[in-house]
């Protein structure tokens, strides 16, 4: 429904029939680095199209207006990089012409061109080799920091620095204001900005565990408070028939062949793709950058190991992609899910609705032994970098189109419902879009006292939507509510509702549970050369040790990751946060 | 002279032509790319301003290893498959060769032959169905009292897998060259062999493999050129990260390097690595084949 949730950082949806590669596109796509390269810089101006512009583009630059129209029209070409299935248009529209696009050409007389349309992995590697070949289109979007730096350092986009100050609204520069001032701050290079960064409050998606309560009833169980009595639940949900359909064939934790995420790390105090300071006061790599990191991680791979031999984890989860593993959460075959706020709106949602009797509660994540409960926290949770690439005559186009998703879908003062309820799935059909970071404390307060009072006299347009969405479920008890079109009144509820996932979350920062990321500098030289390699180890080892491997084999890599690459990172890391802390 | 002969074959070379021009444009053109692998390679600032560090990429691949085991799966992999496609193709083709029922050996070559059609994005999918862990495989397999085998994530298993697979998807293709030699043997020879009284098993082993035995020489050295490529596409569709460590070839790893992770240094780097060792292989076995059987090129 509405747009708080992330749908990027949940693992990427990957596609279940992988792309063939023949070897003819491979050397084609070795040609094009080769005549990108060979030749200096290729601007392919054809794909910005602009139609008798010439005469009239100084008025055009003249209209400082953030929303002014384009007269006469302008037409940029952009990429579309959340083009997946999960988007559901109605009345014939598609990726060219839905309500976004219609709207950026009525209100700001913008036609978007789009070269490609794509979403996951296959969008991943659309965007390397659109970066390699050379050929950009107008204003697109960067997926990680490290390709930031490469468009950076090679002078092929805009700095954005004076546009975005003279053409974004009050209401988009309120975006970044207040805390999330950061997110500008950490993308300047030079003191200059190169792009508009898409972010979100990480408390949004922050890491909590999930579990099926109806299950936990049926077995006469408790709410585990601690690790041990959650590790003791998800053995009891494989072995005890928590479905109570007298058959041996539920399991307590769906894993994929990507690993787990950092919820299940964090009740054993490892933190993934995190820096935290070590004893020394050094930054160092969350998982195994030091000798108690490792130490960690490595009682978090023998928990992992212990429940493969004994099948709370499925035998085969080497194999599994994650389409399967959300099969497997949709069917009902697991109970015990280390994920993040946001899945009540995912596979759980789809889950209640093929099985009435699901229900599912987010639990804090627990540690082991009585030590402090501990969760891992990434303040910056970027999701893209919007860019414009060198050269193009109408940067502001970029804030332009920003600025009227932000009226039409964030703002509550001006949003209306014609665009609020269109094609589910978050507004992927728009090709840039921002989240409202403020909020999500905000709604969920404001939905708290108005479920208690029954008054909504002070709720936004969009907190309304909640309320109503919540209301439904809660009073009817009525989960065919969310079988309605789009209607996602079990999710909200379980997002904002009492006992969900904000919850949750608001208890993490009264309690002060978070160990944050203490590195927000640009990714670093040998970050961007060497992680890749590091990583492919990592995701190796882990799987080796899972099924069964001697937990030698990680000790060893532990103490070759330094030579890999680690040390080299973790000397740049360190020296960055030198700076930092003195310039602080 | 030359230009008389220039001129009478100039519709010749004209037809040549576009071959040409693609084998300079797809095949020599890249070669320029490898530069890459002596650089820090920043696709947007291009070859001329990427940072040069020499053997860098190569050094810092032999630190991380990573290159042994990807060499040694490549290796062994695609020995195992041409050892066995051989063998089956020949046996089959010794087989097919007994058959006296003339459409019945039709049909039956065409069944063999047919899955060296088929993609193996398709045939990914199907033999992941079937080799899944509670597949139609492991469902026999726990018929007669065997435990499931986890024939995909299972690094001790998944070669065999490969070149199970690849033996039946290639070994009806390999038929056809043995077959074609099988029949260019002399009949008078098995005339001889039956007057002096020599079985089916007798003719086989004194008068066909013999006959075919230059063929299979060169078949096999001629295979050598391509040790290094075990095959992207198979490894490619029925692969995951829980066998990196025993499927992952040079092709899937510069794939996944290069193309996922755009580590075109790195990945350019082993390419070229495998294209010098190819090259050597390619000119060794086209010496063996040469001395063996007398097959030249050039």
């Amino acid at each position: 429904m509405k747009n708080h949730k992330n749908d990027r950082s949940n693992k990427k949806i990957k596609n279940t029939l992988k792309q063939a590669i023949s070897c003819a596109s491979c050397m084609g796509i070795v040609l094009a680095l080769l005549i990108s390269g060979g030749c200096g810089t290729v601007q392919s101006g054809k794909e910005a199209v602009q139609p008798e512009l010439s005469g009239s583009s100084s008025a055009v630059a003249e209209n400082m207006d953030p929303l002014g129209r384009y007269e006469p029209e302008i037409t940029v070409s952009m990429v579309h990089q959340n083009g997946d299935q999960t988007v559901k248009f109605k009345n014939g529209d598609t990726f060219e012409n839905n309500v976004f696009t219609r709207a950026y050409k009525e209100m700001l007389g913008i036609n978007v061109k789009y070269l490609w349309v794509a979403s996951g992995d296959d969008e991943a590697q659309k965007t390397n080799l659109m970066i390699a070949s050379g050929s950009l289109p107008d204003i697109f979007m960067l997926d990680s920091l490290s390709q930031y730096e490469q468009l950076v350092k090679a002078d092929k986009i805009q700095d954005l620095t004076d546009t975005f100050e003279k053409y974004a609204t009050a209401y988009t520069k309120s975006i970044y204001s207040g805390e999330f001032a950061r997110e500008l701050e950490a993308v300047k290079r030079g003191g200059k900005l190169y792009t508009i960064p898409w972010f979100n409050d990480y408390n949004a998606i922050i890491s909590m565990i999930w579990i099926r309560s109806d299950w936990l009833n049926n077995l006469n169980l408790q709410i585990p408070k601690t690790g041990e009595e959650l590790f003791k639940v998800a053995e009891a949900f494989t072995f005890n028939d928590p479905d109570k359909n007298g058959k041996n064939d539920t399991y307590g934790i769906p894993m994929d062949n990507s690993g787990i995420e950092s919820a299940f790390w964090n009740v054993f105090h490892s933190y993934p793709g995190i820096w935290t300071k070590d004893s020394a006061g050094k930054l160092s790599y969350g998982m195994y950058g030091s000798k108690e990191q490792a130490d960690a991680t490595k009682a978090a791979l023998l928990k992992l190991q212990e429940f493969y031999k004994k099948g709370v984890i499925r035998k085969d989860f080497t194999t599994i992609e994650d389409a399967q593993l959300s099969e497997d959460i949709i069917s009902g075959k697991c109970g015990v899910l280390f994920g993040t706020a946001s899945r009540p709106y995912f596979q759980l949602q789809d889950n209640t609705k093929t099985d009435a009797k699901a229900d599912w509660i987010p639990l804090a994540i627990p540690s082991l032994n009585g030590t402090k409960q501990t969760i891992s926290a990434s303040p910056l949770n970027q999701y893209g970098f919007y860019v414009v690439r060198k050269g193009y005559e109408h940067p502001e186009a970029l804030v332009k189109l920003l600025n009227l998703y932000n009226k039409l879908e964030n703002d509550p003062s001006t949003v209306t419902q014609e665009y609020l309820d269109v094609y589910g799935s978050f507004f992927k059909a728009a090709p840039v879009r921002l989240y409202e970071p403020h909020t999500f404390f905000n709604d969920y307060n404001s939905l708290k006292s108005a479920i208690e009072s029954g008054d909504t006299a002070k709720l936004t347009i969009i907190q309304k939507q909640y309320y109503e969405n919540i209301k439904a479920f809660s009073d009817a008890g009525d989960k065919t509510f969310t079988n309605r079109g789009n209607k996602t009144g079990w999710a909200d509820f379980k997002y904002y509702g009492p006992g969900g996932a904000a919850a949750v979350a608001e208890t993490y920062n009264k309690n002060g549970l978070y160990v944050y990321d203490e590195y927000f500098g640009p990714p670093t030289k040998s970050f961007i050369s060497k992680q890749p390699l590091i990583d492919k180890k990592w995701n190796q080892i882990m799987m080796d040790i899972i099924t069964g491997a001697d937990t030698a084999e990680f000790d060893s890599f532990v103490e070759s990751y330094g030579a890999m690459g680690g040390d080299a990172i973790a000397g740049e890391v360190n020296e960055w946060f030198e700076l930092n802390q003195k310039s602080n | 002279m030359f230009a008389e002969k220039f001129k009478r074959q100039l519709p010749l070379h004209i037809m040549l032509l576009p071959a040409v021009i693609l084998v300079i444009v797809y095949n020599y053109g890249p070669m320029f790319g490898l530069v890459m692998a002596f650089q820090n390679f920043n696709p947007a600032e291009g070859f001329l301003k990427s940072e040069w560090v020499g053997l860098g990429n190569f050094s810092y691949l032999m630190k991380v290893g990573d290159i042994h085991q990807v060499l040694w799966n490549t290796v062994y992999i695609s020995v195992m498959k041409i050892a066995a496609e051989t063998l089956a193709a020949i046996v089959l083709a010794l087989l097919l060769n007994e058959l006296r029922h003339r459409a019945y050996k039709r049909v039956v070559q065409t069944v063999i032959y047919f899955p060296h059609f088929l993609s193996w994005i398709i045939l990914g999918g199907i033999f992941r169905e079937l080799l899944a862990y509670d597949g139609i495989v492991n469902n026999v397999l726990g018929h007669v009292g065997v435990s499931p085998v986890i024939f995909l994530g299972d690094n001790k298993v998944f070669p065999f897998v490969l070149v199970a697979t690849h033996v039946w998807q290639q070994a009806g293709f390999g038929i056809i060259v043995y077959l074609a030699a099988i029949s260019g043997i002399n009949p008078q020879l098995y005339e001889a062999a039956v007057m002096d009284g020599a079985g089916r098993l007798a003719q086989i082993r004194h008068i066909t493999l013999p006959g075919i035995k230059s063929i299979i020489i060169l078949m096999a050295t001629l295979s050598l050129g391509s040790i290094l490529d075990a095959g992207f596409g198979q490894v490619y569709a029925l692969y995951g990260p829980a066998v990196y460590k025993s499927g992952d070839v040079i092709d899937t790893w510069v794939y996944r390097m290069g193309l996922l992770d755009a580590q075109y240094s790195i990945a350019t780097a082993v390419d070229m690595f495998k294209s010098v060792v190819s090259f050597v292989l390619v000119s060794i076995s086209y010496f063996m084949a040469y001395k063996f059987s007398d097959y030249h090129i050039f």
